[in-house]
């Protein structure tokens, strides 16, 4: 491997990079919350938390840039835990003689001082003592560590004295001034206040919605109208500021929490409200946010699709428990919500044309001009795992999701699948109830067959279509250095998100235990296990499976209940044709029945 | 023997430096081929005439072994790793360096000695006795090609208190047959006169050239280019890294190096099949992922024996951490079967170019804004 060393353009301009009168420093903690973190427990009480605490910074030792001032107040705070003085409860066998304390307390005073007053002075032009005054330093401490250096070790009585002194006078000239610095509170407040205007606009518009069902007074219709646009206009003026803002400091995600807005929209038509005209007004307000902020669209739907799996987890939890009408009112709101869903799709459709490009092409890798074909996919994946059969709105969405992804076989695959759908939907209508479970076991074979192909299809497409280096199928599986498969552009540090080139925090705890642990799985698997929870992208097919088998499961046990439910005059419902003759079965027998079905497709 | 033509304008080889050279190289014959050792104080020059006197031994031995011994200002690898290299090409231009594969290398993890003068003695002697049993044990009846290679030793600029007794422990190690001191001016700075770290019968072995620096002013004081040498190792760093893409792409700006750092796909490690070791300092189990997110790791092939040290293969930046799925993604140019064999990730204190971590819209969590400057 021989390269030249071209020099590159830019050479010494940019050694520190101007943003909006920020200059960038880097730093050891990778959060101001763990900077916190260390800053409470050195001046908290116990000695657990301090413990922590200096364990923090032996490991922000490691990484090479930890600023002097912290260096010095861990290693006063470390001495005084060794000192009997300032801890009862040590044990005997841990004492340090006085001399060792004096010494150490005397060196990390020098410290202090050559480190923080070395550097403020130019060394002919001021003495050190001069210095030291300019920046507020005990004198206590300049003196002891020219006594130290210089002449005999001062005593411990001295030095203990003088390591109080020290320490308060690094909270008041470094800790404190930082904690200020620190940009924290504008994040929360600013929240806060997008929190506030979202509820606001959600009472303002329910207002609306009954003052237009019930025709009350014309003029009290006419104030909350208007109350209402001036909430709106307020709103989206408020919004489009706080954005750009939101912008350069990088926290747009949490200032639009798109769970936020789902909630209101949700909470806007809860009851007795069917129509999907409630949805108009704030059709408005996401179609202007969406123009300033292109993310929030994509936000949504992961949000919508959450909901509609929520609603979906409580009403099969609920099944048995409660009467239809409240199953039948989770069955509307999913109906809302795949409404939204569509038309949440249809405006991403119009935002992001269906592009032509290679996916391997991506000269400027961080525009968001392109949308992404994985995150297409993913979003098409989920969609597809949760619509129940019948939901054709759902259905409709995932084919537009599918065209988008410009995959024309996907597409085919997927109308099929549709059709598929719309027959059987139209079947267990038709028919009579009698073979009502038996049809809908047939049929839900033929999808599952026709989905576990198309998955398969997905799948490959995506190991053929990424980057990868095609190396030997032997060789990969055998590997531990593996390229990842697919990789979202975030900040080095980071990991990528699903969403977005902002990537999250990673978390950085680890403990013995599980790591051993995963040893011995491990060592059977040596490539990587997805073992995540939801809320991660890559979907293995093992788990698709099993999302489906659930679904044939519970759609048995929908058909159960449902039998329960209704007139206890049975004929041959509720049964399997199991060996020509109807039977009852119960839920047990049925999982093998299930899995031996896997098996056959 | 023609002299090579100076094809760098800005470097200027005085005749003295040619001279001695020449010396270097008419002296000596493929049996006993020339070890020499570069020494003196900071920017007096030793890597340019090193890199002239490779040049030079190119024209007479079709290779020749060049023993890296400077971290902080590495010559063909990126800082912080002591190589051994094998080079077969002439450096047509002296100002550019080359990145090349090294023969041997070992990841000392620090850009000065100082941390560890024990460590880096023992990586460095370690190389020399690879380099006397590969290469120089050859002679006999061998022809010229095969016979032992040249050997050029490069040296850190840190000629006085503990680097002075580093520079002495590896002359007496190594023994060269050539020492070049280059001289400075003000003579406080230079390192002592003659064979200064040998006792007195054992002077005939070794021919110590001195030689002065290249240019003076009118008043005959050195004229030293200072170099900002956090800024050059930063450069490396990047040149280094810059391979992770093919030689095609377009990437002639940092910021696009940044760019392209950040969107590349990078290996994944389970966690569980890697071994991971702080070299300088201790880190609680417990905390080493804090330790090791966003930070310059060498890549390391642990040797069976317990004692031998590790061989480095190259360097990675550790770009995330997933501990839930128990992965660690690495960034490195290190190609994919060479990677096979690494095992080990060392961490040393390689500071990560600041500018790799900004990028507009994607910087780094551990780029801050509002960091209070204590200065």
């Amino acid at each position: 491997m021989e390269s030249l060393l071209l020099g590159f353009k830019e050479p010494q301009q940019d050694d520190v990079v101007e943003e909006k009168s920020h200059s960038f420093k880097l730093v050891p903690w990778i959060s101001w919350e763990e900077w916190n973190f260390v800053k409470t427990s050195f001046f908290s009480s116990s000695p657990d938390s301090i413990n922590s605490a200096l364990q923090r910074i032996s490991t922000w030792r490691s990484r090479g840039c930890i600023p002097v001032v912290i260096d010095v107040t861990a290693s006063i705070i470390e001495i005084q835990q060794k000192d009997p003085f300032f801890r009862d409860d040590l044990s005997e066998g841990a004492l340090q003689s006085q001399e060792m304390l004096s010494m150490l307390y005397c060196m990390a005073i020098m410290r202090l001082v050559n480190g923080v007053v070395e550097k403020t002075r130019k060394k002919t032009v001021i003495s050190i003592g001069e210095a030291a005054n300019a920046i507020g330093i005990p004198r206590m401490l300049i003196d002891i560590r020219h006594e130290g250096s210089h002449r005999d070790l001062p005593s411990l009585q001295l030095v203990r004295l003088a390591s109080t002194k020290a320490l308060d006078w690094l909270k008041s000239y470094y800790w404190e001034p930082q904690e200020k610095a620190i940009p924290v509170n504008q994040t929360a407040n600013r929240r806060k206040e997008i929190k506030c205007r979202l509820r606001e606009l959600a009472v303002s518009l329910k207002a609306k919605q009954i003052t237009r069902s019930s025709s009350l007074q014309v003029k009290g219709k006419r104030v909350r109208q208007m109350e209402h646009l001036h909430g709106h206009n307020k709103f989206l003026f408020l919004m489009a500021g706080k954005t750009s803002h939101c912008k350069t400091t990088g926290s747009k995600k949490q200032a639009l929490d798109s769970s936020d807005f789902t909630e209101h929209t949700m909470e806007s038509e809860i009851g007795h409200e069917k129509q999907q005209t409630v949805y108009d007004d704030w059709k408005s307000v996401v179609l202007k946010l969406s123009n300033k902020e292109p993310e929030l669209l994509l936000n949504l739907l992961n949000a919508v699709l959450e909901k509609i799996e929520t609603q979906e987890e409580i009403m099969r939890c609920k099944i048995g428990e409660h009467h239809n009408l409240d199953n039948f009112a989770k069955s509307c709101q999913i109906e809302l919500l795949a409404y939204l869903f569509e038309w949440l799709v249809g405006n991403l459709k119009t935002v992001y044309p269906v592009s032509h490009k290679e996916p391997t092409e991506c000269e400027d890798s961080l525009a968001e001009s392109n949308l992404p074909k994985e995150t297409l996919r993913r979003l098409l994946r989920k969609c597809l795992v949760l619509s129940c059969p019948g939901n054709e709105k759902l259905m409709d969405s995932a084919l537009v999701l599918a065209q988008m992804t410009g995959d024309s076989s996907l597409l085919c695959k997927l109308k099929k699948m549709a059709s598929l759908w719309v027959s059987n939907s139209n079947i267990s209508k038709e028919n009579s109830v009698v073979s009502h479970s038996v049809i809908l076991l047939s049929e839900q074979e033929d999808s599952i067959r026709q989905a576990e192909e198309q998955f398969k299809l997905i799948r490959h497409r995506q190991m053929n279509g990424t980057d990868v280096k095609p190396t030997d199928s032997n060789v990969e599986v055998n590997s531990r250095w593996v390229v990842t498969k697919s990789w979202k552009p975030c900040p080095i540090g980071l990991l990528p998100h699903n969403l977005g080139f902002s990537g999250r925090l990673p978390v950085l705890d680890c403990n013995d235990k599980p790591r051993e642990a995963q040893k011995v799985s491990d060592s059977k698997a040596p490539w990587e296990r997805n073992q995540c929870g939801k809320r991660d992208a890559d979907c293995p097919i093992e788990e698709l499976d099993s999302a489906f088998i659930k679904k044939v499961k519970e759609n048995e046990a929908v058909c159960e209940s449902y039998d329960k439910d209704d007139t206890p005059s049975e004929g041959v419902m509720g049964r399997l044709m199991v060996d020509g003759v109807w039977k009852k079965v119960t839920e047990e027998e049925l999982l093998p029945i299930a899995s031996a079905i896997r098996l056959l497709v | 023997m023609a002299e090579t033509e100076n094809s760098s304008p800005e470097i200027f080889i005085p005749d003295e430096w040619s001279k001695a050279a020449e010396a270097i190289t008419k002296n000596s014959n493929s049996s006993n081929p020339p070890s020499v050792f570069v020494c003196g104080p900071k920017n007096s020059g030793k890597t340019t005439f090193s890199r002239h006197l490779l040049n030079v031994l190119l024209q007479r031995y079709s290779k020749v072994a060049y023993l890296d011994t400077d971290v902080g200002q590495t010559e063909f690898t990126p800082p912080g790793l002591l190589s051994l290299t094998v080079v077969d090409k002439v450096t047509p231009d002296l100002t550019i360096p080359c990145l090349k594969t090294p023969d041997r290398c070992f990841f000392f993890g620090d850009i000065s000695s100082k941390r560890n003068p024990t460590a880096y003695l023992t990586c460095i002697f370690s190389l020399y006795d690879h380099y006397r049993k590969e290469y120089y044990m050859k002679c006999t009846t061998d022809s010229q090609d095969s016979a032992g290679l040249p050997l050029v030793i490069n040296t850190p600029g840190w000629v006085k208190g503990i680097g002075y007794e580093i520079l002495v422990d590896m002359l007496k190690y190594v023994s060269p047959t050539h020492v070049v001191k280059i001289c400075i001016s003000s003579k406080i700075k230079n390192l002592p006169a003659g064979a200064f770290w040998l006792d007195e019968g054992n002077i005939d072995k070794v021919t110590v050239i001195e030689i002065n620096s290249a240019r003076r002013d009118h008043l005959k004081r050195s004229l030293l280019v200072h170099k900002d040498s956090r800024h050059l190792r930063d450069l490396r760093v990047m040149a280094y890294f810059r391979q992770c893409f093919p030689s095609e792409m377009n990437i002639s700006t940092i910021k696009e190096l940044a760019r392209a750092l950040a969107a590349h796909p990078p290996y994944e490690i389970s966690i569980s099949s890697i071994k991971i070791k702080h070299i300088h300092c201790e880190v609680p189990k417990t905390e080493t992922f804090y330790s090791l997110n966003a930070t310059i790791v060498g890549l390391a092939v642990s040797s069976g024996v317990s004692d031998q040290l590790p061989h480095c293969v190259g360097l990675g930046i550790v770009r995330g951490i997933d501990t839930f799925k128990g992965l660690l993604y690495v960034i490195s140019p290190v190609p994919q079967q060479t990677l096979e064999d690494v095992d080990l990730l060392l961490q040393g204190f390689i500071p990560i170019p600041t500018c790799l971590l900004q990028i507009q819209g994607c910087i780094s969590p551990y780029l801050s804004a509002n960091v209070l400057s204590t200065n």
